[in-house]
Order: structure tokens, then sequence, then C-alpha cells
């Protein structure tokens, strides 16, 4: 992640998800959106929102810490020595709204009665594809050990430190000195920050600050700063890391998608028939699906789960966030606030279509990846894209029509098209999440298909 | 942060486990080559049937690389006791001597496997229209100039470069990037050589200009199986066009620099090696950077420029962090080619006589 824990909590976020039935989507086509699978689903997955334009940046970390407060620490490299008021604390429930907004979703839809298709005239017709249409520290100690305390903070519960060193080893022995529970070895990981004349940002709880907040938990650090750099510094978290590790990043831009420079940034297969039965279990179905695509690429892809206009959605997994929460999440560039960078120098600003028409322009670009230390031998690095086209990890549900097989001559046909479409729901599934196809046949209640090949057939 | 590394790759365990699961008591034959492991072990891919097609290439690369390395006087030698080699022999006699062609056909495999396999988000259409229109302009501009009509080959080539590299949420952006690309190359000219490589120019002026572009660096990402059959591909089309020296020095120096970057910040090695397997700049270095007509005629010039466009790529890259280091780099670099040219002149490159120069 892009902190170390001194710590890492021995108890483990539980697996809960929650299936909201949300309001019909104004859209005709969209389906009823009945389900998500937001990042709670992911055990320990770290959630980053950054927002930048130009060279602004607003990083928010959200701290899921669940042991002792007081064994509660954070290390980020920063590139420069950040003021008191460039330092935040923000509401944890954006990370909730932002995550609910992103989530991959799930949309239904009904089939109609293919004998009332059969009345409707025939460019009605012409029009069905349309429905069927697949809609993303001391002075003297610290100078010994090559360590400047450039600055020293209080904000909200966190005690905060912006550190300067010349030297990885004393920067470590600081740390270990002034309380911090330093994996032994950190000094090779922070060596490259170092050299890069990067500074370091750690923060721990303030006990009788925390206790006056009133709160059980840890609210999320902002920091806004200026830097040529749009990356963020995964490898210091990697020192304590044991097996593949979650991370979603919420990237906010003005312009385009966000993607990662240096990995690959792939869409994941979105947009398929599902089985139906799998309404009531989609978060599972979800999870073994990322899982099975992760590991297909040898964890070496950053997956896009979501790319939207801030100001809409279809369906929405829940209501896109207002102009205060967007500016909770760091957007700094909302009409009334900043002017647009460059505005001055004479450049043109962007102003999309949309922005015209009153919606803001904020892009939401939702990053998930899961890494090992092997996979991810440096830091991510991203640019943004002029790329505007919309994408979702959407699914879909589609309930066949109940009726009598005999009620029309439309009928026995509809039922033979149905089969085949369960059938190929059912291949779908078991292609996206390694599940066994028979299994899901038979959770369907459909037949099991003959072994397709002669030797199938002879070693079943 | 190195930890104690378990001898066999997480990933490796984790195929090993899911075979065991899937087929108990059976052994899985694995292949020595490790990167043909990679291609070959993962058979509930998306499309195996690309992954055919690609080891069919590469063993058609493999013949052709053996025919041209064979003097042609132990040829009929060959014939006789190597019944293999006489059929490369035989084959050879239809091979062009114009390195474009095989330029041409890499840059299809590639591009073929990119829409197959690593999902470049191109459109076929946007494809098509590249094609069109870049050939298209190359014809009216000999015709309006009263040329030969030819020059056909290098504008596919720029075309499949175009494809390659751009991409858009619009259809009209390719068209209009090919024909730009092309024109530029009877409309930019010093010395009566062109100044830019069409493609490089093409792609920089529609990122910078064109709404709803852009380019993916990280889209070939970073596997070593790519890298290693890019790096085969290359060689042969350089080693035709007798030009291998650009690009051998261009990626020299670049990886050098990069290391000298990772011995100086106390980096983990794993980052060099990312870098060497980056698709992106194996291709660059291989298919753009080398192109004969923009680059110094001259040996010794060709040496000068490669190590410039990579010093000034590492820069872009690690002290301007900016992305698409490679492309930026050459396009601002590319007029240095006419005032090395002036101070070391040398022959002029001729596609269909690539010895001389």
């Amino acid at each position: 992640m892009a902190y170390s824990r001194a710590v890492r909590p021995a108890v483990a976020c539980a697996l809960c998800l929650s299936l909201a039935l949300g309001a019909q989507c104004a859209c005709a086509f969209c389906g009823l959106y009945v389900g998500k699978a937001d990042a709670k689903l992911f055990n320990e997955a770290s959630q980053v929102i950054i927002a930048r334009d130009a060279n602004r940046t607003v990083i928010s970390m959200r701290n899921d810490f669940q042991g002792d407060l007081s064994e509660f620490a954070l290390v980020v490299p920063v590139p420069a020595v950040l003021q008191k008021s460039q330092i935040h604390v923000g509401d944890p429930k954006i990370f909730e709204r932002i995550d609910a907004y992103s989530a991959p979703r799930l949309a239904e839809y009904f089939d109609a009665n293919p004998c009332e298709l059969d009345k409707a005239s025939r460019s009605m017709a012409a029009n069905s594809p349309m429905a069927q249409m697949a809609a993303k520290e001391e002075l003297r100690r610290d100078t010994a050990l090559g360590v400047i305390v450039e600055a020293r903070y209080t904000v909200g519960e966190y005690d905060i430190a912006i550190l300067s060193a010349s030297e990885s080893n004393g920067l470590e022995t600081w740390l270990r000195q002034s309380g911090y529970r330093i994996p032994a070895g950190a000094s090779k990981a922070l060596q490259p920050y170092i050299r890069q004349n990067l500074k370091f940002f750690v923060a721990r709880v303030n006990l009788a600050a925390q206790a006056k907040t009133g709160f059980s938990y840890l609210r999320p650090l902002q920091f806004a700063f200026e830097s040529e750099r749009f990356m963020l510094p995964v490898r210091l978290g990697m020192i304590n890391a044991k097996g593949p590790q979650d991370l979603v990043i919420y990237a906010l831009s003005r312009n385009g998608r966000v993607e990662t420079t240096n990995y690959r940034t792939a869409k994941l297969p979105a947009n398929v028939d599902l089985p139906t039965y799998t309404r009531s279990e989609f978060a599972q179905v979800y999870k073994a699906m990322f899982e099975t695509q992760a590991k297909r690429e040898d964890f070496r892809v950053v997956w896009t789960e979501y790319f939207w206009n801030m100001a809409w959605c279809d369906p929405c997994a829940a209501d896109p966030l207002s102009p205060d929460e967007l500016r909770g999440a760091g957007v700094f560039w909302l009409e009334g606030g900043e002017p647009p960078i460059g505005a001055t120098s004479g450049a043109l600003p962007a102003v999309s279509p949309l922005s015209r028409q009153g919606a803001q322009p904020v892009m939401l670009t939702r990053l998930h990846l899961r890494y090992t230390p092997e996979t991810l031998p440096e830091d991510l690095m991203f640019q943004e894209t002029k790329d505007r086209q919309n994408f979702q990890a959407r699914y879909v549900l589609r309930h066949p029509w109940k009726g009598d097989p005999d009620a029309c001559t439309n009928a026995p046909r509809y039922f033979a098209d149905v089969a085949k479409r369960e059938e190929g729901e059912a291949q779908a599934l078991a292609s996206l999440t390694g599940w066994d196809v028979d299994q899901i046949r038979a959770r369907m209640s459909i037949p099991t298909q003959p072994r397709s090949t002669w030797w199938e057939r002879l070693w079943k | 942060m190195e930890v104690t590394r378990d001898p066999v790759s997480a990933s490796e365990r984790e195929a090993r486990i899911g075979w065991s699961q899937r087929h108990p008591g059976q052994a899985r034959a694995r292949p020595r080559i490790p990167w043909l492991y990679r291609w070959t072990s993962d058979a509930d891919s998306r499309s195996s049937v690309a992954r055919n097609l690609l080891r069919g290439l590469i063993c058609a690369e493999i013949t052709m690389a053996l025919m041209q390395t064979s003097p042609p006087g132990k040829r009929d030698q060959r014939i006789r006791f190597d019944s293999l080699a006489s059929i490369a022999t035989r084959l050879g006699r239809w091979v062009p001597r114009d390195a474009r062609i095989f330029q041409i056909l890499f840059l299809a495999a590639l591009l073929t496997t990119g829409v197959l396999l690593r999902d470049l988000s191109l459109h076929p259409l946007q494809m098509a229209l590249a094609f069109g229109s870049g050939l298209a302009t190359q014809a009216f501009w000999l015709r309006r100039l009263g040329l030969e009509q030819k020059g056909f080959l290098s504008a596919i080539v720029t075309c499949c470069g175009l494809s390659l590299l751009l991409r858009s949420d619009a259809m009209w952006v390719h068209p209009l990037a090919a024909a730009t690309a092309m024109s530029s190359k009877f409309v930019l000219r010093v010395n009566r050589k062109h100044l830019y490589n069409p493609a490089n120019l093409g792609v920089v002026l529609a990122i910078s200009l064109l709404p709803g572009t852009w380019v993916s660096p990280g889209q070939w990402g970073n596997d070593l199986a790519m890298a290693v059959w890019v790096l085969m591909l290359g060689t042969i089309v350089t080693t035709r066009a007798r030009r291998l020296d650009v690009s051998w020095v261009f990626l020299g120096a670049f990886l050098g620099l990069v290391a000298l970057r990772v011995l100086l910040l106390g980096q983990s090695w794993a980052i060099w090696w990312h870098q060497l397997g980056n698709g992106a700049l194996l291709l660059f270095a291989f298919f753009m950077i080398s192109d004969p007509m923009t680059i110094p005629d001259r040996r010794g010039a060709r040496i000068v420029y490669a190590f410039v466009v990579a010093a000034g790529a590492v820069a872009w890259q690690y002290l301007l962090f900016r992305p698409n280091a490679l492309i930026w780099s050459l396009f601002l670099l590319t007029p240095l080619v006419p005032l090395l040219d002036r101070w070391m002149p040398g022959g002029r490159f001729d596609w269909k006589h690539p010895a001389i120069g």
C-alpha cells in the first residue's frame, strides 16, 4: 500500500456484503440494479483516493486499522515538506460513498411474453436488439542519525512529523527510537526514496485527541501537494507483506480515464449474462471472477472496474457524489472553486460539453489490483488519458418468461432459445470464475451437456 | 523490499496448485524454456488460437533467421545433407529483398497479438480507415508532385505503427493522423530527405492536438516472453536493413542509464528487469528509431543520435516525470538529424540496396 503499518492488524475484515435494492434506473434498457460487489469483499483491501489536475494532487488514505490504536503508524514518502494546512483529516463516509457508487454491479431484466411479441408488428422486432443490448523526536540525536524533523503537527487524531533523511539506516533507527515498530530491513526499502530527495510523512495516533473526537475508528488522512509525479509509492508497504494484497485506487480527474504507465491496465470482462441464481450470491461470483482473472494474468495487470463521469451513472449502484462530497474526496477544481490551471497562462481550459450543461467535470476511474512483491517491482506511475468512453463492471441477469410452452406458435422457439441462452450463461460463469460447469448447470437445473470430444466421453 | 524468496514464484505455485486440484495424481510435463511454458500452459486462455498462430510465426522467424545466416556459397551443400535447409533455401528465392515486407509482416503479427491477447481497444474500422487514408495520401502526393507511384510499403509500415500506438474514442482520429503523417514525408523535407519518422510525428501531433486521443505506454505489459520475441523479430528486420546499430545502441544506452539510476538510488534490480521487459521499449527500438530514412546516414552519427535520444527519454521519464518518454524524445530530437548529416556526411540509404550506407 501507500503506507506501511507498524503492526498488521490481526483481525481481518469479515467477509461482508450488503446487497442493496436500489431504485429503478431512469433508463429503460439498463435493467433493474440489484446488487454490487464493493471493496469490503476483498480482505484488507487498501483504498486510496487520488484527485489530480495538472500538477496538483490530493491523496486520501483510508485507515481500516483494526488493532490497538497506540500501535498504528503510517509512513508515506511525499515530494515536499507539507505545511499543516496541506494536511487534513477527512470523513470516512467518503470512501463508503465512492466505493458504493463505483462498485461492480448486477442488473436484471425480465423477458417479455413471447406470445405478446408475436402479436406486435414486425417493425417492432427491428427494435428488439436494442432491448438485448449489453450496455465500468531530540535534535542532536536526530542530526547524528541524519534525520531532520522538518515539521510537527497535530491534525485531528493524528500526530504528524515530516522528516527528511540523508541515510536510510539513520531513518530506520530514528523511527525505531521514536517508538515506531518498523520491520527489520526497512532501510533498504526507504533508501531509494531518500536518494530521490523525497520527504517522509509519518503519522501516529494521538490517543488524547482521538478520545476527544468521540469516534471509535480512525478517519482518513488527506494531503495536498504540487508535484509532477503522478504516482503511488506502493513498494514501502510491501516490507511486511504476506501473500497477495489488494489495492483499490479511486482516481478523480478532470478530463479522462486514468491508467498506469508502467504496468498494463486492462478492463475486466463485463456486460456478461450470468445465471439468474447468482442474484443472491453476486458477491461470491465477483470475488471468484476477480481472483481468476488476476491469476490468469499472473497478478501483473491493473484492472479498471469503473470509469464514468461523476455526474451520472447507468445503472446506479449508489447516487452520484454531491459537489460537497466530491470536495471531501479532494476534488479542488469544481465550479466556484479554483480556476482551471493554466487559464492565466493563456492555455484554453478544458470545457466538456457536459460541464456546459451544468454537470461537474469530474471523472472517476476505479482501479483494482492484486499484487505480490514479485509482480510489482516498481511503484505505480499513472497518466490521465483523454479517453472518455464510459466503462463499468456490469453483469446481467435475464429472467425467462414463465409461461406455457404451448401458449402460442412462438413459445416453443422461445423456450429453445432460453435453453441455449442458459447454457451460454453457465459456460460464461464457468469461464469467468473457474468453477465447474456441471455444478453450475446443476444449480441452474439445466441438463448436463454431453462431453464435446471423444476423449472426454472416454474418460469422463 | 526484498523478502526471503521461495525459488518457485508465487504465480507458478498457484499454477501448480490449480493443476493438481484439477488433475489429482497426475504429474505435469513442463517444457524447459520458461517463456514457452508461459505461452503454452494457459490452456483456458481467451484465445489459444492466437497463441498457436504466434508459435507458428516464431517457428517461421527461426527458419528465416537460419536462412539469412547461412553463407550463399554453402547453400548447395546444405541442400544435400539437410532437407529442412533445402526447403528453407527454396523458400528463400521467394523472400523479398526489401526489409519493409518483413516489417509489415511483423507489425501485422504484433497488431494481431495486441488485438486478440492484449485488448488494445482498437476498433477494426479505425485500422481500416488509417490504412485507407495513409495510402490515399501517399498516392495523392506522388501524383501531385509527378513522381513515380512507389513508397506504398513505407505507408503501410507507418499505418501499422499508428494503429499500434494511437488510441482514440473517435473514428476520424486514425485517418487524420495517417494523412498528416504521410503528408509530412512530402512537406517536411531537409536535404532531400524527409525529416520526421511519419508515425512518430502522427502520434505526437494527434495526442497533443486532438481530443479523445491518447497513447497507452503500458499496453504491452512487461512479461519477458513478449520481450524475447519482439527482440527476435526486430533483429531480423534491422539486420536486413543494415541499420542494426541504432537499435542496439539505443537499447544499450537506455537500459544503461536505467541501470545507473537503479544503482544511484539503491533500488532493486527487479526495476531494471521490469524496464527490459517493456514491450513498448522494444517496439520503439526496433520499429521506430531504426527507420533508416529518418536517422543520420553515417554510422558514427547514428550512434551519437541513438545515445542522445536515449538520454532524452530517460530525462523525460525520470526528471520530468512525464509519460510517453520514447516518442517525445524522438520527436524533440529529430531536428538533430540534418545537423548530424551536415557534420558527418554519409551514403544515403536505399531500401533496394540495404547493404550500402
